[in-house]
């Protein structure tokens, strides 16, 4: 049935830098030593909270 | 509870087969020929043999018709995902009811699939959004929605933030080069490395200096109601060779509270097929919420 058991590497030597694309995305680069960079561009959300706030003032 | 039915049934076969070659043997083999105490051995072989596949053929044929049986349940999450991305006027509450049906239904075929009490969630990431976000800023997941089945177990009182640096779960998904991430493991106890925020709240596992008896000791006393887990990004369909601009909206993922119960060939796919799926939906609902700040800030 090919269970399988996870994989977990050390992340000592792993670097994570993010960096604001727009006011949507942020692209997420992994770097370790001797290797091409890993990029993710995540679609990121403001956080309820502040969300929330706005409303509250957009009201008041 | 047919399956559970069934496989006592199998169980009992095999063992009846085991008992009533027992007897016979002692019963007829001492005063058997050479020749009638060789054919006993022959069938009896056989016998055990045959019972042993039959048993095993069950388990292994009983969970491929469960895949079977879920794709009925899974036909209404495409159906009502479908539905929420080709109206272009859906609402975030529209949305989120389209997620909502997809987490439920994963989590109720994957509890058939596995017999082991399954959740499901959908996370996605939180940043500050318009507050400076710098190079040294720090990215958290949220739950956008849970199975209702587990949703009130799992509501957490503390509100202990979700960074993706402090979960193994989600950091590892970003050095992945593949186009085809994913996160799995069916013993999230014996990861000696792993990394998650809800230890803060459910407690840290134990760490003994002794390599195997440790490691035991942390699985028995697991804090986590989780022990095996499958996370995939939702994103959009990229090739290898898309690798370099991979894309995240956000994050599906499924758990159970039992060991060895995931396959990656079947369920790592299975999860995949929603999760791609959900994309167009997803993304949308983050540049609804995104849309609603700006728009309030202005």
């Amino acid at each position: 049935m090919g269970l399988f058991t996870g994989r977990q590497k050390s992340d000592q030597r792993r670097t994570i830098t993010y960096k604001k694309l727009n006011d949507e995305e942020v692209l997420v680069i992994v770097q370790e030593p001797g290797k091409e960079p890993i990029k993710t561009i995540v679609q990121i959300v403001p956080p309820e909270s502040v969300v929330q706030d706005q409303l509250v003032l957009a009201i008041g | 509870m047919r399956n559970a039915w069934t496989a006592m049934i199998t169980l009992l076969t095999v063992a009846a087969s085991v008992v009533s070659l027992v007897l016979a043997y002692q019963e007829w083999f001492p005063s058997a020929t050479s020749e009638g105490k060789l054919a006993i051995i022959v069938l009896t072989s056989f016998t055990l043999l045959l019972s042993f596949t039959v048993a095993l053929q069950r388990f292994r044929f009983s969970r491929r018709a469960a895949y079977g049986d879920a794709s009925r349940r899974l036909n209404r999450v495409f159906f009502e995902i479908v539905d929420a991305s080709q109206r272009g006027t859906s609402s975030a509450a529209h949305i989120k009811a389209a997620c909502q049906e997809s987490v439920n239904a994963l989590a109720e075929v994957f509890t058939r699939i596995t017999g082991s009490r399954c959740s499901a969630c959908i996370k996605i990431v939180e940043g500050d959004f318009g507050t400076g976000l710098g190079d040294d800023t720090r990215l958290k997941v949220v739950t956008l929605c849970r199975d209702t089945e587990s949703d009130q177990a799992r509501r957490r009182p503390g509100k202990n933030q979700d960074w993706i640096d402090q979960n193994s779960d989600f950091e590892e998904l970003f050095a992945q080069r593949s186009a085809k991430r994913f996160f799995a493991s069916n013993s999230l106890p014996w990861l000696s490395d792993y990394k998650n925020t809800s230890f803060e709240v459910y407690g840290m596992p134990p760490r003994l200096g002794v390599p195997i008896l440790g490691q035991i000791v942390r699985d028995l006393l697991w804090p986590l109601p989780y022990r095996s887990t499958i996370v995939v990004p939702i994103s959009p369909k990229a090739d290898d060779d898309q690798v370099r601009a991979f894309r995240v909206g956000g994050y599906f993922c499924v758990d159970s509270t039992s060991r060895f119960v995931f396959s990656t060939r079947m369920d790592v796919e299975l999860v995949r097929g929603v999760a791609d799926c959900l994309h167009p939906i997803v993304s949308r609902y983050c540049s609804l919420r995104s849309g609603s700040y700006r728009g309030k800030k202005q």
